[in-house]
């Protein structure tokens, strides 16, 4: 931690506080709590002699790093950090979703504009069983991404936080998911036909532009996903122990 | 120097007994336990409030915001019966494993201990 000179006590607080703040792990009491012992303990070594700066160095020290702090708070309550991920799951997958969208309208107004670029043009409103089910599967996803963030589904949140305490868990599944879209996919393409899909996708449909687009969309929220998973890989015993 | 597991599992206890001597804060359980340890004990301060929040969680202690004699306003924990009910199962538990101890090391095999230094 930077300390500038002259010592200000008020602003060595707050920028402390901003970045417990930041972990995002502590309720507004529980940093009251936090800033209420950070004081006492600082007031308290000052007392004995250590000038101001030194005793507010001291008791931050002593009071505990904000990352090994934010671990020990959340192995109490697991699911409020859940709470958190799923909410930014929901808000990637939602950006996702209107990537994908924006990418669709360019290429069927692409296709619209020079009709060479493809040997037919997608109806605008495109209505299919795809669609549909494309719509419902993800309407559920984000519905219950949605309500676990919102603090309801404790026993799905209670789930999450169970199966997927490592990065690599969650990397694997979403793999799987990503992999199982891809098909969904590529499946409902030829089931309906789309000469542009069809034409698009090829002989080699792994390999085509069309579909490594997909793939790259897909990784939007997978990034998004990894991103807010815990990263230490399982649970060593809680306490107060000074490492 | 103690374990950190040892420390973990000595925390609630500890809590629980400092505040059966009455109310009181994160900060000055601290400094009782450094106290009664000779030091000897050293918990990294911040990680006592999450033991603290999940007894307040079980229902055995009850907290409160009240202003200190410095004007600062602190959250102070009381036990309630049932932390009390808690604190004497615990006292039990480590009182057996103490008693095992003792006698381990007094009757079993006293010759194979040399004095502690200090």
């Amino acid at each position: 931690m930077n300390i500038p000179e002259p010592f200000e006590l008020e602003t060595a607080v707050r920028t402390w506080r901003e970045a417990m703040a930041a972990r995002d792990s502590f309720d507004p009491e529980a940093l009251r709590e936090l800033e209420s012992h950070l004081r006492d303990s600082a007031s308290r070594l000052a007392e004995s002699g250590l000038s101001g700066a030194e005793a507010f160095l001291v008791a931050a020290r002593r009071l505990g790093g904000p990352d090994a702090l934010a671990e020990e708070f959340n192995r109490g309550e697991p699911l409020r950090a859940w709470r958190r991920r799923t909410f930014w799951m929901t808000a990637g997958l939602v950006f996702a979703g209107m990537l994908s969208s924006l990418f669709n309208l360019v290429m069927q107004f692409s296709y619209a504009v020079f009709p060479g670029l493809g040997s037919s043009v997608i109806p605008f409103l495109n209505v299919s069983p795809t669609m549909f089910f494309w719509v419902g599967h993800s309407a559920l996803l984000l519905g219950g991404l949605w309500a676990v963030s919102q603090g309801r589904l404790e026993r799905l949140a209670r789930w999450m936080a169970q199966r997927y305490d490592s990065r690599h868990r969650l990397m694997v599944d979403a793999c799987w998911v990503g992999v199982a879209e891809v098909a969904m996919q590529y499946a409902g393409a030829l089931a309906n036909n789309y000469a542009i899909t069809r034409q698009a996708v090829g002989p080699v449909p792994v390999l085509s532009w069309f579909l490594l687009l997909h793939y790259l969309q897909a990784l939007v929220p997978l990034a998004l996903l990894v991103s807010m998973a815990p990263r230490k890989v399982g649970g060593e015993a809680s306490g107060v122990a000074r490492a | 120097m103690m374990t950190k597991d040892l420390v973990a599992a000595s925390s609630r206890p500890m809590v629980l007994s400092i505040l059966a001597g009455g109310e009181s804060y994160g900060y000055a359980i601290i400094q009782r336990v450094r106290e009664l340890s000779g030091e000897r004990i050293e918990w990294t301060d911040g990680m006592l409030y999450p033991v603290l929040h999940r007894l307040e969680k079980e229902g055995l202690v009850a907290s409160r915001w009240k202003q200190s004699e410095t004007g600062r306003d602190r959250k102070y924990y009381r036990l309630k019966p049932e932390g009390r009910a808690a604190l004497e199962v615990e006292r039990e538990r480590w009182l057996v494993v103490h008693a095992t101890l003792d006698k381990l090391w007094t009757t079993v095999t006293p010759a194979s201990f040399a004095p502690l230094p200090g």
